[in-house]
């Protein structure tokens, strides 16, 4: 379980967390949803161990791994992130960015390789393992952000907004992808969205996020049968009127 | 090494600062500011409109310019001076003008310098949005585009390009000693290798290290927050403006200044260096300074990129609070004249313990880091800043190996930036004379020493072919280097 406690972050004058507290369990999707600049991003920067919070903590599988004064490095956290602009290495192929995060000192090529083959048959992009960033589509490099994700065999999975900007019926084939992946691998993911619709599509639950506090967190019924506030009421009222003008 | 001098003595220093008020040093003064400053307003007035003439324009044969304007950058500022002082009875028949005087000075000094104006141009007109100025054109047409958004959002660039030769031109020691004008870096040379006067020849850096520190703290606080133009990475198409009737005018310009500053003086160094057997002559009596040069520049350059990759990556990738007075402090060297640099090396270095370095070839090689390592740093800075920093981000989540991580993801993303900085240092260590002439070893001699050396002795036709074959190795350099980077590129 991830066990967020209560965390402020400021830079400078501006206030990016208020207090931010949540938890996720394993096998469980939660979207937080937002406006842009309400610090979502910061939250998953935070959990990752990108960042330092101010005050608060972070604990997974109850291990205290960021505090104002204590930091685990990010590659021992037993969690991975997709970025927004999903980070790739432009001068890495599919394989090589695969191979960067499975090379351990001790592992054996061939164990590399076949690691490889697995993670990359897992988000469908068999025979595309010579290419380059620029030589994908844009669905094969999201697929590629998943790969490199999936390859540090993580507990948790963190994933901020990463089908923002595609067209609606490849952000679709993708969240069929990520629930597919939480089915089979039983991982907890956090999914930043400022997206109504797409946290209706994907979570278990919803995490209503503003100006650095979460407004509301609750099952997709409990926060659309009892919103917190007019804001929590506004902001859902508009995702459920998109999500049923799409269906 | 750097801050050496000005910890000789103690507070005795205080007591030479009198030699800052004498008459004398008042004509310095003027003389040193007046340079920089004449050069620097001749550099921009020739600078900006050529470069803004080859990369958005219809000019005839600008494809060729663009590669031609950078040949004079690649000759160093002396054996321009060189060129310059042969051509002096022309010059004062036509322009009634004394090369051997300040305006003879700035004269040379714009024709060696103005390439990094135009550079500097160009590289904002490239990193400029294109939609900003079709937005511009669609409303009110291409000269208020030009003068109401052009130009605003590349005056940062041409702000750096100027800062540059402002600091080049103050601190030149080679140019003005072969023109005879008396400046800080030649009086101070003189105080230290002629009267051995180390308190004066320091003390007299000072008001440089003032005017260079002060442009280049008040470069740095202006281009704070002016980092829109990188921001918006070039994207959109570039507007190419149609030259008209002006073509005719813009391309004599550019004929006339790219005449001046690259084929003139490579036509006036064959003329002057006379029948092949005098390269013959000249080069198997010089294979040995050549050699040498070639190893102290290349060992040089590879310190500076090592030195300036830790420093940039510090300063650009780090939280540490050392960051920004680290970055202030990259500048710093460019504020030392050449010959106090020199200076401070024999101060530093000539010591029991530490003697083994004064007398090795070593001392020249850290003069070159010292003297060259901001442009390593600046160059990989930026190309740091170039990259997005997620990209590491994404391979701490992976690795704790920071080593792993430079070398698999940092490295190969800046090797553009990387190879550039080595060039550019390589490229002024091999031309260096200011700091070199102060250290050099006993019996040993660089290319640039041996050619300022034969110049005193009025070996014409010698030093010309001496000032060729550095120039041809400089090109042969920068064009290995130019396919190597190509190379780079076609792999991206």
């Amino acid at each position: 379980m991830i066990t967020v406690d209560s965390l402020r972050k400021r830079y400078g004058d501006a206030v990016a967390l208020a207090g931010a507290t949540l938890e996720l369990s394993l096998g469980e999707v939660l979207a937080v949803v937002g406006p842009s600049g309400c610090g979502k991003t910061t939250l998953l920067r935070i959990i990752a161990g990108l960042e330092f919070p101010d005050e608060g903590s972070v604990f997974i599988d109850e291990v205290a791994v960021s505090s104002s004064s204590h930091k685990i490095p990010p590659n021992e956290r037993k969690l991975s992130l997709i970025f927004q602009d999903l980070a790739l290495w432009p001068h890495m192929s599919v394989k090589e960015h695969i191979e960067f995060v499975l090379r351990k000192e001790s592992s054996a090529r061939n164990e590399i390789q076949s690691a490889t083959q697995e993670i990359l048959n897992k988000v469908d992009m068999n025979g595309l393992q010579e290419r380059y960033p620029h030589q994908l589509s844009g669905g094969e490099r999201q697929r590629l952000a998943i790969a490199r994700a999936l390859a540090s065999n993580p507990v948790y999975l963190l994933m901020d907004e990463p089908f923002s900007n595609i067209d609606p019926l490849l952000r679709e084939e993708l969240q069929e992808l990520v629930l597919q992946l939480r089915d089979q691998l039983q991982m907890g993911i956090v999914y930043v969205t400022h997206n109504v619709d797409e946290a209706i599509i994907l979570a278990d639950r919803i995490a209503i996020m503003y100006q650095g506090r979460f407004l509301q967190i609750g099952t997709k019924e409990e926060v659309s049968n009892n919103p917190k506030d007019d804001f929590v009421r506004r902001l859902l009222k508009i995702g459920y009127q998109s999500h049923e003008s799409f269906k | 090494m750097i801050v050496a001098p000005f910890f000789q003595g103690g507070l005795n220093q205080a007591l030479h600062l009198h030699h800052l008020f004498e008459v004398r040093h008042l004509s310095l003064a003027v003389n040193s500011l007046g340079l920089a400053l004449g050069t620097t307003m001749f550099c921009l007035t020739i600078g900006v409109p050529l470069g803004f003439l080859v990369h958005r324009t219809n000019l005839w044969g600008r494809k060729l310019f663009g590669i031609v304007y950078l040949i004079p950058i690649l000759i160093p500022p002396f054996v321009h001076a060189i060129v310059w002082t042969h051509l002096n009875p022309a010059i004062e028949q036509y322009l009634s003008m004394d090369i051997y005087s300040r305006w003879g000075a700035v004269f040379v000094l714009t024709f060696a310098y103005y390439p990094f104006v135009t550079l500097m141009t160009i590289s904002g007109l490239r990193s400029l949005d294109g939609n900003l100025e079709e937005v511009g054109m669609l409303s009110r047409g291409g000269l208020h585009t030009l003068r109401r958004i052009t130009l605003p959002l590349i005056t940062p660039h041409i702000f750096a390009g100027a800062t540059f030769v402002f600091i080049f031109s103050i601190t030149d020691f080679g140019v003005p000693d072969i023109l005879r004008v008396n400046v800080y870096p030649v009086e101070i040379f003189i105080q230290f290798s002629a009267l051995y006067d180390v308190k004066a020849a320091t003390v007299l850096s000072l008001p440089l290290i003032a005017a260079t520190l002060s442009i280049i703290i008040f470069q740095k606080w202006w281009m704070k927050d002016r980092s829109y133009v990188e921001i918006l990475g070039g994207a959109g198409e570039k507007v190419r403006n149609k030259l008209g009737r002006l073509q005719v005018v813009a391309f004599i310009f550019c004929t006339l200044i790219l005449g001046l500053s690259a084929a003139l003086p490579l036509a006036v160094l064959f003329k002057m260096a006379g029948p092949p057997v005098t390269y013959v002559k000249a080069l198997s009596t010089s294979m040995d300074q050549i050699g040498y040069s070639f190893v102290l520049a290349f060992l040089g350059a590879l310190v500076a990129l090592i030195l300036g990759f830790s420093l940039s990556y510090i300063i650009e990738r780090t939280d540490m609070r050392i960051n920004v007075p680290l970055s202030y402090a990259t500048f710093l060297p460019l504020a030392i004249p050449a010959t106090t640099v020199g200076i401070g090396l024999i101060k530093v270095w000539n010591k029991p313990f530490v003697d083994i370095v004064y007398g090795s070839s070593w001392i020249i090689v850290f003069g070159y880091v010292a003297r060259f390592i901001p442009f390593s740093t600046i160059t990989i800075s930026s190309g740091l800043k170039q990259f997005n920093p997620r990209l590491e981000e994404a391979a701490f989540l992976a690795t704790a190996k920071w080593k792993r991580v430079v070398r698999k993801i940092v490295l190969p993303l800046s090797r553009h930036s990387l190879v550039t900085a080595f060039f550019i240092v390589f490229i002024l260590s091999f031309g260096e004379l200011g700091t070199t002439l102060l250290v050099i070893p006993p019996g040993r001699e660089t290319l640039p020493i041996k050619i300022y050396n034969l110049m005193h002795y009025g070996a014409e036709q010698m030093v010309a072919s001496l000032c060729l074959v550095l120039i041809l190795i400089v090109f042969a350099f920068s064009g290995f280097l130019f396919l190597f980077h190509r190379k780079l590129t076609r792999l991206d």
